[in-house]
């Protein structure tokens, strides 16, 4: 049997972590960012909707003042655009979450923004 | 005249004999069409192109740095300048860079305007046609005129290798990315932008909002120009000692346009719809117990669109009648407040976390309060959308948390600075004000149109709100069996917004919000059910949320630990229906305003109950 060489491991290894991403990128059901204080903003994963509708929410971990879930969508080529937001307050508003209506297989992320004071994670829950 | 023509010949001989610049110029305009093409789907599209542009833009920056660079490598500046026709010879380069940009920005836009109608098939009117041509010829072909005058510049100051690294530098502070970036101040780098100064969309009742140009356009480009053409002449021209000290002046004076200016081209900010849309009025204002037993009566309103940003200034005043002298009044933190006077003289005031607290010298009067706001996401440039059910105007908090359950009829007089597109609510009297009686004034500038009781912006279909509005009903129907409630908005007239984006009503009215993607089920619990107070432990056990990690954090912020492990592990306990129970009894008995002690009290009972 023919050894395999260093080279073709190499480019095994390769297209294997490429897929994986690819897969990960993919499959993922859930894009989440976590910001945490002292951050001005975090950005999910990409993930591409079934088609239907999707939960975004955002909760608050801790800090103080208020923070935002952003639902994005992801374009290749042009700049991405901001469907919607919600937002959450560390003082009467732990969480907040909203149904949005995704088309399938368009690419969505979410991104926590906000005060810095406030560490607050934004999902989107496909 | 006919110097010009012969230079401008001889450049066009130039140009042809380097065809490098003709193949990049053709192929950066198939990269632009061929790359994006899944992405075109309307011409409302076409700022989106921005990063193109600005590639575009960095290819005009070289193409001028390549012009100078030809001219020093053969010495054309020493001959020319022997030349008796120098100036003209400047001149007619201005013109041939004009006429070049010009025919590579006509070639673009009819190609991408092709696409859209033979390609896709997309048709549109001819005011679109219109829009799209004054933007792009404004957002594309002046840009990359301007990019070869400061391409030609830097290299002609600084004609080495690294003018290019430069030049690189120069584009990224002076394109659109930087605008999203911020490296420069947006007050500073709007002035600097050339290009288009959003590179995200702006909402507004207009789709083609951001296509519009506005007045801060055509002062940012006229800066510009300037700017541009006394660099050029004082490096190029052979100038007498006067004419060179005139354009040092008029180059100074230029400078200090964005000063003076009461136009800017910046338009967009981070367009949050929580800012506007849901409620989160007074999140670390807590009401005053009696500050807001008072009526407000008799608005009279001067009002002022400056057709720039989000800017839009008033005056009002109002009667009021107070039970206490210290008094609270809703107004969002986007208007900022200029001054407050009550009977003409001036009373000191706070406003923060949008409410204003003030001091009244005597229980009845007359307050007049000026505000202007240059961030509110609800007014754009050549629209606004100012509805009844949002504190944009001064109003009492409670009715701001529930317009539906606590909106008064108010009389109304408003003086518009114009009147053409406006749209409202109340009645356009005969000397050009609006007045009437409403819960809260509408005024809605833009394309909108009026159908039954339906009034709706003029790119909405009315069998989409038909729709939209049976969704809201049903939504409202759910929560009306879960509370054991019978909430029913009249509805009488409907109004659809693009820029509120929530289901907001008062006793009259309902506005829904165009996009029917949104889920309102929570907006609507929120915005029609629940009358102000803390009603937090009472929305999360409604929404199923008690359990949840972050609101396991606040509870333990908020109450000790015996505390929240009875909340928590009695809701653990009590069945569906128990649950049920408990949430009508305290939506019936305190509209939500269920404290932790009560709570577990009421769950200890049901629980006993079995």
């Amino acid at each position: 049997m023919e050894r395999i060489t260093g080279k073709t491991f190499c480019y095994v290894s390769i297209f294997l972590i490429v897929l994986l991403l690819f897969s990960i990128t993919t499959f993922a059901a859930t894009s989440s960012a976590t910001k945490k204080v002292g951050d001005s903003s975090a950005t999910g994963s990409v993930i591409y909707a079934t088609g239907g509708y999707a939960e975004l929410r955002a909760d608050v971990n801790g800090g103080t003042g208020t923070g935002y879930a952003e639902l994005w969508e992801s374009k290749s080529w042009w700049p991405d655009e901001e469907l919607y937001d919600i937002n959450v307050n560390a003082s009467n508003k732990p969480a907040a979450n909203i149904d949005y209506y995704l088309t399938r297989n368009n690419g969505y992320y979410v991104k926590a923004t906000g005060d810095t004071s406030i560490n607050h994670t934004a999902k989107l829950i496909d | 005249m006919i110097i010009l023509l012969s230079i401008l010949k001889y450049e066009i001989k130039q140009f042809l004999r380097r065809p490098i610049w003709i193949v990049l110029f053709i192929v950066s305009i198939i990269f632009c069409i061929v790359l994006p093409r899944e992405n075109f789907t309307d011409i409302y599209d076409l700022p989106s192109m921005v990063y193109f542009v600005m590639c575009i833009n960095l290819l005009y920056l070289f193409y001028g740095a390549e012009e100078a660079r030809f001219e020093q490598r053969n010495y054309l500046d020493e001959q020319v300048r022997n030349l008796p026709y120098q100036n003209k010879y400047r001149l007619g380069k201005l013109l041939y860079w004009s006429l070049i940009s010009f025919t590579y920005y006509l070639i673009f836009f009819v190609s991408i305007l092709s696409y859209y109608l033979f390609y896709l098939q997309v048709g549109f009117a001819l005011s679109t046609f219109q829009t799209t041509f004054v933007y792009t010829f404004f957002i594309w072909f002046i840009p990359f005129f301007f990019s070869t005058i400061i391409g030609y510049i830097l290299y002609s100051l600084l004609p080495n290798i690294s003018c290019y690294l430069l030049i690189i530098i120069v584009w990224f502070l002076i394109m659109p990315y930087n605008s999203m970036l911020g490296f420069i101040p947006t007050s500073l780098g709007a002035w600097l932008i050339n290009g288009d100064p959003n590179i995200t969309k702006v909402i507004s009742v207009y789709d083609m909002e951001i296509m519009k140009v506005n007045r801060g356009y055509y002062v940012q480009r006229s800066f510009m120009l300037i700017i541009l053409v006394c660099l050029y002449t004082l490096l190029t021209f052979n100038l007498k000692k006067v004419g060179r000290y005139s354009l040092v002046l008029l180059l100074l004076f230029s400078l200090c346009i964005p000063y003076f200016s009461p136009f800017v081209p910046q338009i967009n900010n981070r367009q949050t719809n929580s800012n506007i849309g849901q409620k989160n009025f007074f999140t670390e204002t807590v009401l005053l117990e009696k500050a807001t037993d008072y009526t407000l009566n008799n608005y009279i309103f001067d009002i002022n669109h400056h057709y720039s940003k989000h800017n839009l200034s008033y005056k009002v005043k109002i009667n009021v009648s107070a039970d206490n002298s210290d008094i609270q009044l809703a107004l969002l933190d986007d208007f900022k407040v200029k001054d407050i006077k009550f009977n003409n003289k001036n009373v000191t005031y706070i406003h923060q976390d949008n409410i204003i607290a003030l001091s009244l010298p005597e229980l009845h009067g007359e307050i007049t309060l000026t505000a202007e706001t240059e961030t509110y996401d609800a007014i754009a440039p050549t629209s606004y959308e100012l509805i009844a059910t949002t504190p944009w105007y001064p109003m009492n908090p409670k009715e701001a948390l529930n317009p539906y359950k606590n909106g008064n009829v108010e009389s109304y007089q408003i003086n518009l600075s114009e009147l053409s597109s406006v749209t409202t609510n109340l009645e356009i009297a005969n000397d050009q004000k609006l007045q009437g009686e409403a819960y809260g004034p509408t005024i809605l500038k833009g394309n909108y149109k009026e159908k039954d009781n339906y009034l709706y912006p003029y790119s909405v279909e009315i069998e989409e709100i038909q729709i939209n509005k049976e969704r809201v009903f049903n939504e409202i129907e759910n929560i009306n069996d879960r509370l054991a409630a019978n909430l029913a908005p009249s509805c009488e007239s409907v109004i659809v917004t693009t820029l509120y984006p929530a289901f907001s009503a008062n006793p009259s009215e309902c506005y829904l919000y165009k996009n029917e993607d949104i889920n309102q089920s929570n907006n609507i619990f929120t915005n029609v059910y629940l009358n102000g107070g803390d009603t937090s432990l009472f929305e999360a056990i409604f929404n199923n949320v008690i359990e949840h990690e972050s609101w396991q954090n606040y509870l333990k912020r908020e109450y000790d630990e015996e505390t929240i492990t009875r909340i928590t592990s009695y809701y653990k306990r009590l069945s569906e229906e128990q649950r049920t129970q408990l949430i009508q009894k305290w939506y019936k008995e305190m509209e939500g305003t269920v404290s932790a002690e009560q709570m577990i009290q009421d769950m200890e009972d049901k629980y006993a109950e079995g």
